[in-house]
């Protein structure tokens, strides 16, 4: 209750700004606005950023920010003693100091945590600095980057950055930003082993380079653009989209397509456990995976006991029944929420790309809310709906639906 | 059972942090002179000051009583 609670205070007091100042003078819009920076979604209802005050500007990614501040706390240290957020694989069975946590206690893990986030922060900053940002651009990019949010202080996104230094930059740290913080604090500590030892980490990698080369195969072909920028295009969006950021610096709606379906089953990937990322993360889909490819061996060997192992170790069957219970519902989720916004009066492609990017907190979709458009001209009543599906994806559902069952207030 | 001074204290602490830090942007706003450091202040404000009337309370009656009796 409390974790849902504090979602939502920080939105409703983080939208003062706005509201205060005039740039935002609607209630819808300004909750939309403020939930999108705070659940590190990166949706927008602003038409034209560029205009905006440089103090709005970075409040709007200070939001972001403090979004990741909260959710790497969340899910490292708050989420596992729930038994929620994906990680519980690595900890729910071992209640005390294991070699995957950072530290026993939860105030220090959080401590070791943020400052790692705290010290990328500062350094993409600088980085983007000497790469040739003003100070104010990089302060807010390197906010909007290690947060997975995706805002930024122009209309174009990163494509308004056309160097490829920024780019590449940009594309190497969303990938760390979506990697567990737990295994950066190992790299930092220099075992390198452990983390290439992560069953998630490695089905991140090579999902994320096979997407790339996929893709990459087809756009070169398709499109007239020069080997490098095809490259860098194609890299630059789906690490922006799988680690859940939504920056943009291409319009993939437009390669062809089947292309923009792959693009949209991007929406519903995720990064790892424990990062800033969020939609449905690997660790669930490799549950999910392994699970189903053992069902057969279980079907042709119906007396064996077939063990699911991530990392090496047993998953039980109450993890794997939470993961199982996790993906159905965040599948009717997405389908209910696609009902509501299609019978709100939106057209079914937009109303699929809004939830889903609403639920995965990524930003950009597919239809009218496409990588160069906003959400400006949905109506109160769909910005509402949204915001609630961006705070219902980034709180790992169960946190607050939970609040709507009877047995929670009975129990309490 | 929920403990509802105690929610009420970590929602103050929540509003105070963020009043805190909305003081960046105040530092930015008046560097670049844009016309919204009134704005973030008020806001920032009206942030510690809720916060504050949340947070203060139970954190003194702890700082009284102890901490069973105060909650």
């Amino acid at each position: 209750m409390i974790v849902a609670l504090s979602w939502v205070i920080m939105s409703v007091f983080g939208m003062m700004p706005y509201l205060l100042s005039g740039t935002i003078p609607n209630y819808a819009d300004a909750i939309f606005e403020t939930v999108s920076g705070f659940t590190t979604t990166g949706a927008s209802i602003l038409t034209d950023i560029e205009i905006l005050p440089e103090g709005i500007l970075l409040w709007r990614s200070m939001t972001q920010w403090i979004g990741g501040l909260g959710i790497i706390v969340l899910t490292v240290a708050i989420f596992p003693l729930l038994g929620i957020g994906g990680i519980e694989l690595f900890v729910a069975e071992s209640p005390g100091p294991t070699s995957d946590k950072v530290h026993p206690r939860i105030r220090e893990t959080a401590k070791r945590l943020w400052l790692i986030y705290f010290g990328l922060t500062l350094l993409l900053v600088g980085i983007y600095y000497l790469e040739g940002m003003s100070f104010f651009d990089a302060m807010n990019h390197a906010l909007t980057t290690m947060s997975t949010g995706g805002f930024s202080t122009k209309n174009n996104s990163m494509a308004y950055f056309d160097s490829p230094m920024i780019q590449y930059t940009a594309v190497f740290f969303m990938f760390l930003a979506g990697t567990n913080f737990t295994l950066i604090y190992f790299a930092f500590k220099g075992h390198f082993k452990r983390v290439w030892a992560s069953d998630e980490f490695r089905a991140y990698f090579i999902s994320v380079g096979l997407l790339v080369i996929g893709i990459f195969a087809a756009v070169y072909f398709l499109m007239d653009d020069s080997f490098e920028k095809s490259f860098r295009d194609v890299l630059f969006q789906v690490v922006s989209l799988v680690t859940t950021t939504g920056y943009v610096t291409a319009d993939y709606t437009v390669y062809s397509n089947g292309l923009t379906i792959i693009f949209f089953m991007t929406l519903f990937m995720g990064a790892c456990a424990g990062s800033t990322s969020g939609g449905i993360k690997f660790i669930r889909h490799l549950t999910f995976v392994k699970n189903s490819t053992l069902e057969f061996k279980r079907i042709v060997h119906p007396r064996a006991v077939i063990p699911l192992k991530i990392n090496g170790e047993r998953v039980t069957g109450k993890v794997i029944t939470h993961i199982m219970n996790f993906l159905l519902i965040y599948l009717m989720i997405f389908v209910l929420g696609s009902i509501v916004m299609s019978i709100a009066g939106y057209d079914l492609i937009t109303s699929f790309g809004a939830v889903a990017t609403s639920m995965g907190n990524v930003g950009p979709g597919i239809g009218r809310v496409g990588p160069v458009d906003n959400f400006a001209f949905f109506s109160p009543f769909a910005k509402l709906f949204l915001s609630f599906l961006m705070l219902l994806g980034r709180l790992e559902l169960f946190t607050i639906l939970i609040l709507f069952t009877p047995y929670f207030w009975r129990a309490n | 059972m929920i403990h509802y001074k105690a929610i009420l204290k970590v929602m103050g602490g929540l509003m105070m942090l963020l009043g805190i830090l909305m003081f960046p942007s105040i530092a930015f706003a008046y560097y670049y002179q844009s016309g919204d450091q009134i704005t973030l202040i008020g806001s920032a404000l009206i942030c510690l000051t809720i916060g504050g009337t949340f947070f203060f309370p139970l954190q003194i009656r702890i700082r009284i009583y102890g901490k069973g009796k105060a909650t």
